[in-house]
């Protein structure tokens, strides 16, 4: 179960690169860094030395993975072979605007200062994308990340041991 | 095949590793406690390397020469972190 778009929510955020697509605070978007812990309801990212934590709850997180086939960062990077040809979906490999757009569609409430924010959170982060260049940009609704950090790997379910 | 919590484990073991590296010792006791957690979630046990080198006291991920010390002695190995509590493995 490689670090993949849809394993992404169940996986482990602490070190992947992130930037904040869309937040309540438009204070907080455009915040872009490396993830150095979470909490329940927010993320800590590390941005040019400080530390900026950033609410889950109604934001918009834009994740940067790392491309596996070119060996990977980390050790335990073998994929499905067969299944390394098919095209991913939901994921694009820059980041821009459209995919921006596309978070800010299933969200119809937001206003139109919202939008322009989010604009200017791209721009922002076109600035610092260099840091991750050749991975995967994958946008996540972030209240999909709310929950404890070490309960989000486990299935919600009964077990069938109760 | 790796489940996906082995491999968070995996991933927060290098995460402590180079938190301690950097002399961050508080995140790495943070990523230390996260994958002691998600371990007994997911009951997976934790890789040797983090059963030996961290502290049961203080949940640092220990590294021989910068936060711990190591001496060999008659039937087992002595890993003294610099809280001073003291963990022991056999030779095998």
């Amino acid at each position: 179960m490689a670090l993949t778009p849809e394993t992404l929510t169940r996986h482990e955020l602490i070190g992947l690169h992130m930037c904040v697509a869309d937040a309540p605070n438009p204070d907080l978007v455009g915040i872009s860094g490396r993830i150095v812990s979470e909490t329940m309801q927010t993320v800590v990212v590390e941005t040019q030395g400080e530390t900026k934590q950033v609410q889950k709850q109604d934001s918009t997180f834009e994740f940067c993975l790392p491309v596996e086939s070119s060996g990977g960062q980390y050790r335990h990077t073998n994929t499905d072979e067969a299944a390394g040809d098919r095209k991913v979906p939901g994921s694009s490999s820059k980041l821009g605007s459209e995919t921006a757009g596309e978070a800010e569609q299933k969200h119809p409430r937001q206003s139109a200062p919202s939008a322009d924010a989010s604009q200017n959170a791209s721009a922002a982060s076109l600035v610092g994308r260099d840091e991750c260049e050749g991975g995967v940009y994958v946008t996540v609704d972030a209240t999909t990340l709310l929950s404890r950090p070490a309960e989000r790997t486990e299935f919600i379910g009964d077990s069938k041991w109760r | 095949m790796m489940t996906l919590a082995e491999e968070r484990i995996d991933r927060l073991t290098a995460l402590a590793r180079e938190a301690t590296i950097t002399g961050e010792y508080d995140r790495s006791r943070e990523y230390v406690r996260l994958a002691r957690r998600v371990s007994e979630r997911n009951r997976c046990g934790l890789p040797r390397e983090l059963k030996r080198f961290t502290c049961d006291d203080c949940d640092v991920y220990l590294r021989p020469g910068r936060n711990a010390r190591v001496r060999l002695a008659d039937g087992h190995v002595v890993v003294r972190c610099s809280c001073g509590a003291t963990k022991r493995y056999p030779y095998d």
